[in-house]
């Protein structure tokens, strides 16, 4: 093994190993010396504008911005030589004098421990208690409050460009920009317009990486410090993606979403994932409801349990329906009921479609960002797995190809260097499992031009959705070896729960068993039946045409793994403590099938993680 | 003095009435093109060396050597290379390059050919100044003529093996798109915003590959060069700063206007011979090369006008373009600092926080002291502003900011009495406030206002 080549360095009397490449800032952070930077930030390419970062470097004429110079061997650094910080108090002020920073009034500020804002910190760490330079506004500001999850005050902002980094380099969105020079610069959407009203997504990145209290969150401002909330990995339950978050909670509620650098979204989220999860949700269900005279009315869990076990044992055949959303042990609970106590093969899943088949070598999320060539196949990942839309607009910017192949319009077109209809890449032959590797149906040049895409590429990927025919499943292993496929599921957890033999279908019988969750109707209607069982965190019109109504977990609350689109198994950990009459899916089932007389092979969630996973 | 005959300026009469646009049969007939041939004969690394040999350094303002600038373009070509002609001339005073393109278009083409040889160029972008309508129409129409003379185009100049492609790209209205790396950003159709480097634009210049960047005065000495040799072009200048100059005279002088000489005459001597002397008054200062440069003071007549002599002698940035704006003695010098620095505030790219503030700050502070507020923490505070800004104390990505800081430092330090004046020692009020038990002192900046 050859050992990695390393340069020598010292910082403020460190000797420091580094690698070639890094910047001096990188070098030193990595070896746990912080070199103050504004503009700087770690998951951004370097621009060396705010010059707070400058560093006193040996054999250099001037100072030098740390976050831009590249290290090299032998180089002697000063971070906080007398030069290095009289130059920092200088730029500290310029930029404290340039905007309206009274501090008090402003929700990131702190104390010298506490304070989220980094030029705040910055102004403690050097002392800076007065102004030599007052404020010289070049206009007054303005608040832009047009965004429905963000609020972005000008006054505030100190020009770093990190937001509008963010959108072009990870969101790859291109909705940010500056208008205007010098004093009078100023952040902007697309053509100046409000940020309401323009070609923002409302992903929140640029809110994830702005240092000062210029973008601010709607629901978690005022509501807690860095210091006085806990910050929880965990898994987004918002769609197949599987994102990585860090939960932001405090008194066991939910404050903020951020994303997970270190996961394979790279930070990202959709605005899914980090705003919906706060919004204001529909009345919680706290206890269980019988229907009595029509109304449901509020009992205890025994006697509702109680309830439902007799109807199910009256009724002829019970069907059950679980959503995709839950984890695989709630799945994998519920199924286990149906087949051991109830006796019964109709379950299946509330909504979503048919995961579709594996393929070839599976791809992971960046797979998808480094790849340079980007095959969609039926699916809409804008809308339906907006990280990964994300990740294909990125790859785009790096000059992949991306190649669509839809019978419908999607918002991927626009992107399309070649757009081509599902029957254009159909398989054609009598016995296509013998012919694998023959020719394609030809219709047009179209699927030749895709064929010889993919060949000319070094990293193709293939996104899939569901529903496909044999004939194009049969096109795609045709493919060459070096293509790596990602499926596009629809429902979080779909692919936990085909693993568990759910399915979207249709199931028969006169009662019916609905494990919704904390998932919501969305106009979705249950089917008529003669008794009706609604599990469901909220209260809508699902639970309001049941019988009997329990109350289950909200996302945040559960425990247990899921599945992705990767085919990699999640863990979700809960982050909030549910309400103590508010029980686990699997232990109302456990609880239930007592009722009936019959003992689930269970006692412990652990169980049913080591048998499923 | 060696310099005997207009260079540059051989097609452009100084009487206005005589002047005339050289198309491309005039320009031929008057000996153009005949540099293009013989370079056409020549390998790229013999042209380098002919330019190198000459001693020519640029003409957009910071007087690089043009040979060595093509030399670091990498000799093993792995894409396309560029070759960006800089035509932005935006800097206050300076209008040289405007007056080459609208009536000898052919010669800048000609320079531009003969370079796109020396340095394996593939595409030629003119950036024009945005305010430039009629000059980007001349280069248009000579382009086209050079297309139609095999001169660009497909086939090779001249049917050699160098094929160049050239258009005209007009710029939108910013001077910080003349910087070098401004300007390839706005090329790429990005804001112009000056990059860090390195990266040198040799190595990744547009679009990432190699770039020549030149000035049009600089290109147009080319042909010249080539034809009459390294050893001619040294006969004029100084050791130095060998060649010919165009100065581009205004302000009160009694015939303001573009005049060539050769580089090292004197500012008494450009006043006097070139521009028909002082108008209005005696002499009090110039600015010597555009105001980035900063001012030549009363006592610097005798500075030569070279690369060198006003830096060393004069405490001037550099000769910058020597688009001279000279002054009479009823100039108000802090006035003319503030009209300048008002420049500065208003075309700081604004990526900077030492430009982005410290022009705004410096404005505000001119203003105050222009307004009868003046005191004497604002001096000091300019000076502050002034030091810490620039590339040569590190501060920024591009040179604008040295030039923000050369043209204040200039103005107070030779001037000092006039801003002083201005300025006066106010009285020391000390504040105190109570705390606890204890008067404690405020500690106040004098400029909290
Ligand atoms: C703020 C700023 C503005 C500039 N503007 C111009 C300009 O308008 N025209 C120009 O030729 N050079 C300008 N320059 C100089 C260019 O960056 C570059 O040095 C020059 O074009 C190189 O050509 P030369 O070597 O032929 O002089 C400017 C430089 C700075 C820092
Ligand atoms: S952004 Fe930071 S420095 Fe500005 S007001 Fe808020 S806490 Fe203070
Ligand atoms: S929320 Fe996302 S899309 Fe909108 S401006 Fe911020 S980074 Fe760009
Ligand atoms: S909004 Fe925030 S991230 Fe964007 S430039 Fe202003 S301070 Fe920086
Ligand atoms: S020095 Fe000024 S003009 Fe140059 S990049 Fe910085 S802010 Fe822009």
């Amino acid at each position: 093994m050859v050992a990695a080549p390393v340069v020598n360095i010292t910082v403020n009397g460190k000797a420091i190993s580094a690698r070639p490449g890094q910047t001096v800032l990188q070098a030193a952070a990595d070896a746990g010396i912080e070199i103050p930077a504004l503009c700087n930030h770690p998951h951004l390419r370097p621009e060396g504008s705010c010059r707070v970062c400058l560093v006193e470097i040996e054999k250099q004429r001037t100072l030098q911005p740390a976050c831009t110079f590249p290290v090299a061997d032998g180089m002697v650094v000063q971070t906080e030589s007398a030069k290095a910080v009289e130059s920092r108090k200088m730029v500290l002020q310029m930029i404290f004098s340039e905007r309206s920073h009274y501090c008090m009034y402003c929700q990131m500020s702190g104390t010298a421990q506490s304070t989220d804002c980094e030029l705040q910190k910055l102004g403690y760490r050097y002392g800076l208690n007065h102004w030599s330079y007052g404020p010289n506004y070049a206009k007054n500001w303005p608040i832009d409050a047009t965004r429905t999850h963000f609020v972005m005050d000008h006054a505030r902002c100190i020009l770093c460009r990190r937001c509008v980094r963010a959108c072009q380099q990870i969101a790859a969105n291109h909705t940010l920009g500056v208008q205007q020079r010098g004093f009078k610069t100023m952040i902007c959407a697309d053509d100046n317009v409000q940020f309401g009203e323009s070609s923002c997504v409302s992903c929140g990145t640029c809110l994830q990486v702005c240092p000062t209290g210029a973008l601010a969150d709607r629901r978690s401002a005022y509501r807690g410090h860095e210091s006085e909330v806990t910050r929880t990995k965990a898994v987004c339950l918002g769609c197949s993606v599987g994102c990585g978050i860090e939960a932001i909670t405090r008194d066991n509620q939910l404050l903020r979403v951020e994303g997970d650098w270190k996961a394979g979204n790279e930070g990202m989220l959709c605005s899914v994932g980090r705003f919906d999860v706060v919004e204001p949700k529909p009345v919680r269900i706290m206890w269980p409801m019988v229907r009595t005279d029509g109304r449901l009315v509020e009992t205890s869990w025994d006697k509702a349990l109680t309830f439902a076990a007799g109807k199910f044992r009256q009724a002829h055949r019970v069907a059950g329906l679980a959503s995709p959303r839950l984890p695989n042990e709630a799945l994998a609970a519920f199924a286990c009921f149906f087949h051991e106590v109830l006796m019964s093969n109709e379950v299946g899943l509330l909504y979503g479609e048919d995961p579709p088949l594996e393929l070839g070598q599976p791809a992971v999320l960046h797979d998808v960002a480094a790849s340079d060539c980007i095959v969609i196949i039926a699916g809409n990942p804008m809308k339906q797995q907006k990280v990964v839309g994300h990740l294909i607009k990125r790859a785009y910017d790096n000059d992949a190809r991306i190649i669509v192949v839809n019978d419908r319009p999607t918002e991927l077109d626009s992107y399309a260097h070649l757009r081509l209809q599902l029957q254009d890449v159909s398989y054609h032959g009598e016995s296509p499992f013998e012919q694998l590797k023959n020719t394609y149906h030809l219709r047009g040049t179209g699927v030749s031009q895709l064929k010889a895409a993919v060949e000319a590429a070094q990293r193709p990927v293939v996104l899939y959705g569901g529903g496909l025919t044999t004939t194009v499943y049969a096109a795609l292993r045709a493919l060459p070896a070096k293509v790596h496929f990602l499926p596009l599921i629809n429902g979080t957890n779909a692919a936990g729960a085909a693993r568990l033999g759910l399915r979207p279908r249709p199931v028969h019988g006169e009662a019916l068993y609905v494990m919704v969750g904390d998932d919501l109707p969305d106009g979705m209607v249950l089917p008529h039946r003669q008794f009706t069982l609604v599990q469901s965190a909220y209260r809508s019109a699902w639970t309001e045409s049941a019988d009997v109504v329990l109350p289950a977990m909200i996302w945040a609350e559960m425990k247990g793994h899921m599945i992705n689109i990767e085919g990699r198994s999640l863990p979700v950990a809960p982050l909030l403590v549910a309400p103590k009459s508010v029980h686990a899916c699997w232990e109302t089932l456990l609880q239930l099938s007592m009722r009936i007389g019959y003992s689930l092979s269970f006692d412990e969630i652990s169980d049913i993680s080591k048998a499923v996973v | 003095m060696a310099f005997t005959e207009p260079v540059l300026l051989k097609r452009i009469p100084q009487d206005p009435s005589k002047r005339k646009v050289f198309w491309y049969d005039d320009y031929v007939a008057t000996g153009g093109y005949s540099a293009l041939k013989k370079a056409t004969t020549m390998t790229g690394d013999d042209i380098t060396k002919v330019v190198t040999d000459s001693g020519l350094r640029g003409r957009g303002g910071a007087g690089f050597s043009t040979g060595q600038k093509w030399a670091f373009i990498p000799k093993e070509r792995k894409g396309p290379h560029y070759l960006a002609v800089n035509a932005d001339e935006s800097e206050p005073g300076t209008f040289k390059d405007r007056y080459l393109i609208d009536y000898d278009p052919h010669q800048l083409l000609e320079g531009i050919a003969i370079t796109a040889i020396a340095t394996q160029c593939d595409i030629a972008y003119i950036y024009i100044r945005g305010e430039y309508h009629r000059q980007a129409k001349v280069l248009e129409r000579a382009i086209a003529e050079a297309y139609a003379h095999e001169i660009f185009g497909r086939q090779g100049i001249f049917g050699s093996n160098t094929k160049l492609e050239c258009y005209v790209h007009r710029g939108a209205g910013a001077y910080i798109c003349g910087e070098e790396t401004g300007l390839l950003e706005s090329l790429e159709g990005k804001r112009g915003w000056p990059r860090n480097k390195p990266p040198f634009p040799a190595i990744a210049g547009a679009f990432g590959r190699p770039t020549v960047i030149n000035n049009v005065e600089t290109l147009c000495c080319v042909p010249h060069l080539i034809e009459r040799g390294p050893a001619w072009f040294k006969t004029m200048g100084t050791p130095k700063s060998a060649g010919p100059k165009l100065y581009g005279m205004s302000g009160h002088v009694n015939r303001p206007g573009v005049y060539e000489d050769e580089l090292g005459i004197t500012l008494q001597y450009s006043i006097e011979n070139l521009a028909g002397g002082m108008k209005g008054g005696k002499y009090k200062a110039a600015i010597c090369g555009g105001i980035s440069m900063g001012v030549l003071g009363p006592n610097e007549l005798e500075v030569k006008l070279d690369f060198d002599d006003v830096r060393f002698r004069g405490g001037c940035l550099g000769l910058g373009t020597a688009g001279m704006i000279v002054l009479n003695e009823h100039t108000n010098m802090v006035a003319a600092l503030r009209n300048c620095v008002r420049f500065y505030a208003h075309e700081s790219c604004g990526q900077c926080t030492h430009c982005r503030e410290g022009s705004a700050w410096m404005h505000k502070i001119l203003s105050r002291i222009l307004d009868g507020g003046g005191r004497a923490s604002d001096l000091d505070m300019l000076l502050e502003l002034e030091k810490t800004q620039g590339i040569m104390p590190g501060t920024t990505i591009c040179g604008f900011a040295d030039g923000t800081a050369w043209a204040t430092r200039t103005f107070i330090n030779k001037f000092y009495e006039e801003f002083a004046a201005l300025c006066p020692e106010e009285p020391r009020v000390q504040l105190t406030i109570r705390r606890g038990t204890q008067n404690v002192a405020v500690p106040m900046g004098s400029n909290t206002r």
